[in-house]
């Protein structure tokens, strides 16, 4: 299975209401003893905020210039993050289904990565 | 004596940007119909580039990495291959009419028609790029550009009143019989023609080639604080000069030999001879440039090895998208399609993606995990944020103004 | 650490610092207990055009198919990555590895006949 897969998901809240596209995966990255890399994927971020992620507003390391990261994260104020224990993902149909509702779902940024 | 040659980066780079073809052309045209009412935006222009190329620079210097190369990770895949699609589409047409240009140049000089120059001018670009080290191809095109400070020079020996040049430079006025808007088309050419994309990926990747590194940031400032402001100079000269000696008697700039004409009157055969040599070096500097700019851009999108310096075998699918490129630009320029429309064409289509190419340097240049401490100061990012807003603006403004004044009559 | 922060479309190297792509797409597992993990990388035209999706990517692919006549996109097991930093860097040299087979295409067929291309310019 691929990630792109999983970013081209929509998601669903308990309520069967659409929350919005996966536009990014949260990853918890730890080394075995042997030295290989581990990724797990612990959570989903949802619904309109694309271009706060991607651009590393959110969640990364960009600070500036004041005026286009105060703009890059009022674009993604409706973003959700929903850990990963949270969903069920049907590969198939492209879903992603929490029992939670959308208005409970905190912000990628305010998440800890269990939700 | 290696300091001074270390500089030839942002020399070449400048030459290149700020003395090609349609800079040339642009420079004198306005000159002679609007005096020196547009050379705030030769200022505007060389602020504006040196603050992106020292953002592009600072990054490669610190990272290593070319600017384009961090552009895909900032934007979208879908996004970012559309930017690279468009990069270089408008660097290759740029080519064009460069590779135009140098024929042209040529022309001048020995009555060949230029269409016949155009493939000694692709051979002797493909001798460049796969024999010629690139320090010295800097170096020759880029110093011998400096020839072009005989227009400069030639404003001196024109005599002009200093006091009228200095209050027509700072208190610019249109000129009777010209209108504001064919005066902001002209504003607006002229801007795309002095910040072109091609500059900025050129000078990030050559800094890459020098294979610069964090001891040496200050060697690219340098590079970019004296490089844009002498092909700023030579830009305001070309004005100056075409002010002095074409507008009083009316001269419109259609072609090059124009353009050499007030440095006739200046200098006589020799200055025509510097001025040449120095067209002719300026613009094959442009050709190099926008031929490497445009496979620059590809490889650097897709992860495959690159570099002039490089032996050919070392990075093949650069080298041959780079020949390929060439192949197919004399091809459309032997189409005699007139290299002034493709200059024109390549202008505008380069001013309207300019916010497209420097809104993903300003993220990059301001992320921490790329350049720790070394991310923009409040100066970078106060400019950074104003020519983007500058630059936005012009983009936008380009096209009505095109129809509104039916392209600059 | 995040997906499509870190990971997706960043360049990668091998040990030496050789160009070897840029991650287009990772590969995913499912494990027994319900976790899932990223177990490679993948590179190429037909990893990116699924990614980018539509008609678009999907042409991106069939292309790719097409030249190489290998539908599936470069593998690079995460056993091989040495480091996950602004690049991602490989545990081996590029020979040794799953990927390259455009590069030495081109090398071979393209740039190797003409006279002077393994002299350095410098």
């Amino acid at each position: 299975m691929r990630l792109a897969d999983l970013l081209l998901s929509t998601a669903y809240d308990g309520s069967g209401d659409e929350i919005g596209q996966v536009h990014d995966v949260r990853l918890r990255h730890s080394m075995t003893p042997d030295g290989r890399h581990r990724l797990q994927i612990v959570g989903v971020s949802v619904g309109a905020g694309a271009i706060g992620a991607r651009t590393g507003y959110v969640n990364g390391a960009v600070e500036g210039p004041a005026v286009v990261r105060r703009l890059m994260r009022w674009a993604s104020r409706h973003a959700k993050y929903i850990g990963w224990n949270e969903l069920r993902w049907d590969p198939d149909e492209r879903r992603v289904d929490t029992e939670r509702h959308a208005g409970d779902l905190p912000h990628p940024e305010d998440a800890t990565p269990d939700g | 004596m290696k300091r001074v040659l270390g500089l030839a980066l942002g020399v070449f780079t400048a030459i290149g940007g700020f003395m090609d073809i349609g800079d040339l052309v642009t420079d004198a045209l306005i000159g002679a119909r609007f005096g020196l009412a547009l050379v705030w935006v030769t200022v505007v222009a060389v602020i504006g580039i040196s603050t992106y190329s020292e953002m592009a620079g600072r990054v490669a210097t610190i990272t290593g990495r070319p600017v384009f190369d961090l552009v895909r990770e900032r934007t979208g895949p879908r996004i970012a291959l559309g930017n690279v699609v468009v990069s270089y589409l408008v660097n290759a047409l740029t080519l064009v009419a460069e590779l135009c240009g140098v024929a042209l140049a040529l022309e001048l000089l020995s009555d060949v028609h230029y269409l016949l120059w155009v493939p000694a001018v692709a051979v002797l670009a493909f001798v460049v790029l796969w024999k010629l080290p690139y320090e010295m191809m800097e170096r020759v095109y880029g110093l011998t550009g400096l020839a072009l400070f005989v227009f400069v020079f030639a404003v001196w020996q024109l005599g002009p009143d200093w006091g009228q040049m200095l209050s027509d430079v700072t208190r610019p006025s249109v000129p009777a019989g010209e209108g504001l808007p064919t005066y902001f088309f002209y504003a607006i050419v002229m801007l795309g023609a002095q910040m072109t994309p091609y500059e900025v990926f050129f000078f990030s990747s050559g800094a890459v080639e020098h294979e610069w590194d964090a001891s040496q940031l200050l060697d690219a400032r340098v590079n970019v604080f004296l490089g844009y402001p002498i092909g700023g100079a030579l830009a305001i000269g070309i004005q100056a000069v075409a002010y002095l000696a074409l507008q009083p008697a009316g001269i419109q700039v259609e072609h090059l030999g124009q353009t050499v004409l007030p440095v006739a009157i200046a200098f006589g055969k020799i200055g025509i001879a510097l001025a040449v040599l120095g067209i002719v070096a300026a613009t094959f500097g442009s050709v190099m440039e926008t031929l490497l700019s445009s496979s620059y851009t590809v490889a650097q999108h897709f992860g495959w090895e690159w570099g002039k310096a490089k032996k050919p075998v070392e990075a093949s699918r650069f080298t041959a998208l780079t020949l390929l490129t060439l192949v197919a630009a004399v091809g459309v320029a032997l189409t005699a399609w007139n290299p002034i429309t493709i200059t024109i064409y390549s202008v505008y289509l380069g001013a309207a993606t300019l916010p497209f190419t420097y809104v993903p340097i300003l993220i990059v240049a301001n992320d921490r995990n790329y350049l720790g401490d070394h991310v923009n100061g409040r100066l970078a990012n106060g400019l950074g944020v104003i020519y983007l807003v500058v630059v936005t603006a012009a983009a936008l403004a380009a096209l009505p103004l095109l129809i509104i004044t039916k392209g600059g009559l | 650490m995040h997906a499509g922060l870190d990971l997706l479309d960043r360049h990668v190297v091998d040990r030496d610092g050789r160009a070897v792509g840029k991650v287009d797409d990772l590969e995913i597992e499912c494990a027994e207990d319900g976790t899932v993990e990223v177990t490679a990388l993948l590179l190429g035209p037909e990893a990116l055009g699924r990614r980018i999706g539509g008609a678009l990517g999907r042409s991106m692919g069939g292309i790719a198919a097409r030249f190489s006549g290998d539908p599936e996109p470069a593998r690079i097991g995460l056993e091989l990555v040495e480091e996950l930093d602004i690049v991602i860097k490989l545990k081996h040299p590029l020979h040794q590895l799953p990927v390259g087979r455009f590069e030495r295409w081109v090398r071979e067929h393209v740039i190797e006949p003409l006279p002077g291309a393994t002299d350095a310019t410098g």
